[in-house]
């Protein structure tokens, strides 16, 4: 039907003037694509992990459109709501413009108020601060708090500055409490992080199964291509398994409720089915996997005080595993019976064993899906490897449409985090702080003297907020990251810190966010398209841009700020006499001389900058930084499984590439023969991240979570995300219609539980937990809705702070928190005090 | 005398100790306030586009709560979709809605276009245009 196919702005305006409403107002510049006025650039979302490539639309030096760029695989010219709200997440009224400082009677004081100054004040404060701390308790009182929103070159740089400058391994990036789950899992089964599959798998798969994902609000973009798949191939399945009732649970065939914990539970039922069933892929597991028993009863990564931490065997082993054979492991699997399954996760007989089939039959292609659900879990790095045990034991894996896929949640959490290694302990391409060769290498890239980088682990995210209320650390610096509204068990465990009177605090950002509020110094900062930058998005894709518009005021990337503070100490000063002694050529240069302008990062003058583009960095430090950086960082991954292309190759295509990237070609499928160029001829699959080219299959039972709802706190509390606002709601709620969108979090429950309570839609109630308390109003009929005896709470709204009741439990192996598992109590607030 | 200075002594101390917390500025950070009502959806309003961005999809101009999206039936099409009356006069699919991944043009919309709240949003009345901070 023709009068169906106008286009968008046709049919806008003919509801309007139809139905008598007022026009949009936007009629004249409704066809901007093709508006001469606009600039139209290329460059990856601000947003999650999916990694849509933009279309950036710029005019008098503003971001005024964006759209799907139809050339980038990923997305194919389409966006979900967030990508097409870009153009306002730079431009909101409290963007912060100046560095502010608390000050008193003209001096910085812990007490003071806010004061606007210079960057040449901010700095020195900030020199003075972290000497002292230097001085008096060494450099594991400094403290450094990253990101997955930082771009590649960001984070590099804040780990070579941290890690081989002042000679402390406490940087950590917030990824910790998104993604470090993922990587154990990957590390501990494969050998190798980030996935063996891609997004192509989307188009192959003939089952889809979510483990703890909510796509539909959090993936939109991969969640449509699953529905695009499912709608238009008759026979291919969508199976959900949650602790709520949510969109994607609600756009599902197969949709299964189970109770927090339990799928633990059901993970080895199924491995059972499929073994007690004979659906084994025997020649696969006889060829490339190896079965190992992991060690149990391993606590929760509370302080070592709590009885829950003194009672538990393998508290200072979590990670360790031996070697047991197929039938020890098919003796471990025999108590998770059918029933058992059934009655410990609430999930219908029916339905666990359609679940199992879609695994078992040997026709079934099957990509499983995970995010929060199941690495924000004290077990979550069991969870990834007995996904990943599914796979194996029938061989779907590193084929087309054969995908265990773990989703990412920041826009380069992989790229920046991951394979940067920004972690406490890690370094470059898979490399870790305990492996003496791997530091070694480390130091010869880097140009610094053997023993630079210290052996021993820093400190993790909740480690840092400990150390701070502790006074253990002194002097600490965020950037792009907001944990005092992320971060677990806020009233306890991170404000104290931060409000310690031994703590100075720096927060970096663009908007005043609770850390910035909560901090001593805040330092206003470029985002996204107001610098050149790189991320890498959960498909191992890497994607570059160009800096298309000038940040606001005063503001300077996180690369300036770091590279910039660099220069205000000397090698001299913060490294040892011996170990100067053995790099003399050293003396008396900068960190900066000695970290960034070594010979290898200021190797490209900036004769190479693009035209048409500023490049702040480039213009103050005199040299191409961003390119410098990167080609040196590019020597970690080469030869390792993780070769990257040369910087300018990102800049020629649409999209970047996956690594490896060898020869100019981009990998899609890993560890299989004949798609990925590390598998010797004749072996089929080889899984080299182990010396033995081995996958690993673990044995990994049930146990209990930290904390379970009780008589005092009855309820389940479970938090989350929603589709219009991300993470913290920095910038999302800048947006005005994403504020009007979604303007609250509310507290989602059951309407009986609502009735129990005297509740009805609309309530206020306080949240409360051994730890801290909430309040908001109640939803029963809105987009999740969770079963009897749980409550949902979303964390992005500043104003309603759900993670004062979190409990900073973690993976003891991944050291990830478990932001879903909590016992809560519901109270009515009574109009008096509302 | 002496009692009187010691406790002098004492509630000076505990002033000092109460005078350095009260003294924090951001010593209530995470203290909860009130919570605003919640906002009733619009209805028959402005149909807006977010951030002003000319390529971005229409907010949802009228109520949707309740509304089914799912594998059985998409209530968004029963006014939007192309066998929806005449006289609802709603908003028409645009002829990109009908073209999958590949470019192929379906009859209807195409199955990744089947969750339409990943680019319509709802738009309530909250008096506020944005966050505004605390």
């Amino acid at each position: 039907m023709q009068r169906r196919e106008f286009l968008r702005i046709q049919a806008a305006v003919a509801a309007g003037s139809i139905a008598g409403l007022p026009g949009l107002g936007h009629g004249a510049e409704m066809k901007m694509l093709e508006d001469e006025s606009i600039d139209w650039h290329r460059a990856p979302c601000r947003f999650c992990g999916v990694g849509c490539g933009m279309k950036v639309g710029v005019r008098d030096g503003k971001v005024v459109a964006s759209t799907g760029d139809p050339e980038v695989d990923v997305n194919r010219g389409i966006a979900c709501v967030k990508g097409y709200s870009l153009p306002g997440i730079l431009y909101g009224k409290e963007r912060l413009t100046r560095p502010l400082l608390r000050k008193r009677n003209g001096v910085y004081d812990k007490h003071g108020e806010f004061t606007e100054v210079s960057w040449e004040e901010a700095f020195d404060v900030m020199e003075k601060k972290l000497r002292e701390a230097l001085a008096e308790d060494g450099p594991d009182s400094i403290a450094l708090f990253g990101s997955g929103q930082w771009t590649v070159w960001e984070g590099y740089a804040a780990n070579k500055f941290m890690k081989a400058g002042l000679r402390t391994n406490n940087i950590d990036p917030n990824a910790r409490h998104c993604m470090a789950s993922a990587v154990a899992g990957f590390m501990r089964t494969f050998g190798t992080d980030e996935p063996p599959g891609c997004y192509d798998d989307f188009e192959h798969a003939d089952a889809f199964v979510l483990w703890g994902a909510n796509m539909a609000e959090m993936h939109p973009v991969l969640w449509s291509r699953v529905m695009e798949r499912r709608l238009n191939h008759p026979g291919v399945n969508v199976a959900v398994l949650s602790t709520i009732r949510n969109r994607s649970y609600e756009q599902a065939d197969l949709k299964m409720l189970f109770q927090p914990q339990t799928d633990l539970v059901i993970l080895n039922y199924i491995a059972r089915y499929i073994i007690e069933n004979d659906r084994v892929d025997r020649d696969f597991i006889e060829k490339h996997v190896r079965f190992r028993r992991g060690n149990t009863d391993i606590g929760y990564g509370l302080r070592p005080e709590d009885p829950r931490q003194q009672q538990a065997k393998n508290a200072d082993n979590p990670g360790g595993s031996e070697d047991m054979s197929f039938e020890e492991f098919r003796e471990f699997l025999q108590p998770y019976t059918l029933d058992y399954a059934a009655e410990q996760s609430g999930v219908r007989k029916v339905q666990l064993e359609q679940l199992a089939e879609l695994y078992a039959d040997p026709d079934t292609r099957v990509m499983s899906l995970w995010t929060m659900g199941v690495n924000q879990h004290v077990r979550g790095v069991w969870v990834n490897n007995m996904i990943y045990n599914l796979h194996l034991l029938t061989g779907k894996v590193s084929t087309p449409g054969n995908s265990p896929f773990s989703l990412t949640g920041q826009p380069s959490a992989c790229g920046t985090a991951r394979e940067v290694g920004t972690f406490a302990h890690r370094l470059p391409a898979d490399r870790v702080l305990n492996n003496p060769e791997h530091r070694r290498f480390t130091e010869q890239v880097w140009k610094v003297p053997e023993g630079t980088i210290r052996e021993g682990n820093g400190l993790h995210a909740v480690a840092q907020s400990r150390a701070l209320k502790d006074g253990k650390v002194r002097f600490y610096w965020t950037q792009v990251t907001n944990n005092m509204q992320a971060g677990p068990n806020v009233s306890q465990e991170i404000l104290p810190g931060w409000r310690n009177p031994r703590a100075f605090v720096v927060v970096s950002d663009i908007y005043p966010t609770l850390s910035a509020q909560a901090s001593d110094l805040i330092l206003p900062t470029a985002s996204w398209v107001e610098k050149a930058g790189a991320f890498g998005n959960s498909e191992r894709r890497t994607q570059m841009w160009h800096q298309l518009v000038d940040p606001p005021g005063e503001s300077k990337s996180d690369l300036w700020q770091t590279l910039e503070f660099s220069k205000r100490f000397t090698v001299d000063e913060v490294w040892p006499a011996e170990l100067l002694d053995k790099a003399p050529e050293l003396r008396g240069k900068s960190l900066f001389e000695v970290l960034f302008a070594n010979g290898k990062v200021n190797a490209y003058s900036n004769e190479e900058l693009p035209e048409g583009h500023a490049n702040h960095e480039a213009e103050d430090f005199g040299f191409y930084v961003q390119k410098g950086i990167y080609e040196e960082y590019r020597e970690f991954g080469l030869g390792k499984g993780k070769d990257l292309a040369p910087f300018d190759a990102y800049h020629e295509r649409a999209g970047g590439y996956r690594w490896p990237v060898i020869d100019g070609e981009e990998t899609r499928w890993r560890f299989r023969e004949g798609r990925d160029p590390y598998v010797e001829e004749g072996s089929g699959f080889q899984f080299y991240g182990h010396d033995d080219n081995r996958a690993r299959i673990f044995a990994l039972p049930y146990e209990p979570p930290a904390e379970a709802p009780d008589e005092e706190y009855p309820f389940w509390l479970s938090t989350g995300r929603v589709l219009e606002h991300w993470h913290t709601g920095t910038m999302t709620l800048q947006v005005p219609e994403l504020y009007r969108a979604v303007s609250q979090a509310k507290v989602y429950m059951h309407p009986n539980d609502a009735r129990k309570l005297e509740l009805h839609r609309g309530s206020e109630v306080r949240l409360v937990t051994r730890r801290g308390e909430m309040h908001g109003r109640v939803e029963t009929k809105g987009r999740n809705r969770p079963p009897e005896g749980m409550v949902f709470v979303p964390f992005f709204d500043p104003g309603r702070i759900i993670n004062t009741c979190v409990l900073d439990a973690t993976d003891p192996i991944s050291l990830q928190t478990d932001f879903k598992k909590a016992g809560v109590r519901v109270e009515k607030i009574g109009r008096a005090r509302a | 005398m002496r009692h009187l200075s010691l406790f002098s002594l004492l509630a000076a101390l505990l002033w000092i100790v109460t005078a350095v917390q009260a003294d924090d500025p951001a010593r209530d950070l995470d203290r909860p306030g009130p919570t605003p009502e919640l906002p009733p959806q619009q209805d028959r309003g402005k149909s807006q586009l977010p951030a002003n961005n000319p390529e971005g999809p229409l907010v949802i101009p009228h109520r949707t709560r309740g509304h089914q999206v799912d594998l059985r039936h998409n209530r968004c099409m029963d006014c939007h979709g192309d066998q929806a009356p005449e006289e609802i006069r709603a908003t028409p699919l645009p002829s990109s809605h009908l073209r999958d991944r590949d470019g192929k043009k379906h009859e209807g919309m195409s199955g990744g276009r089947q969750d339409c709240r990943t680019c319509h949003v709802p738009d309530h009345r909250t008096g506020q245009e944005a966050w505004g901070g605390h």
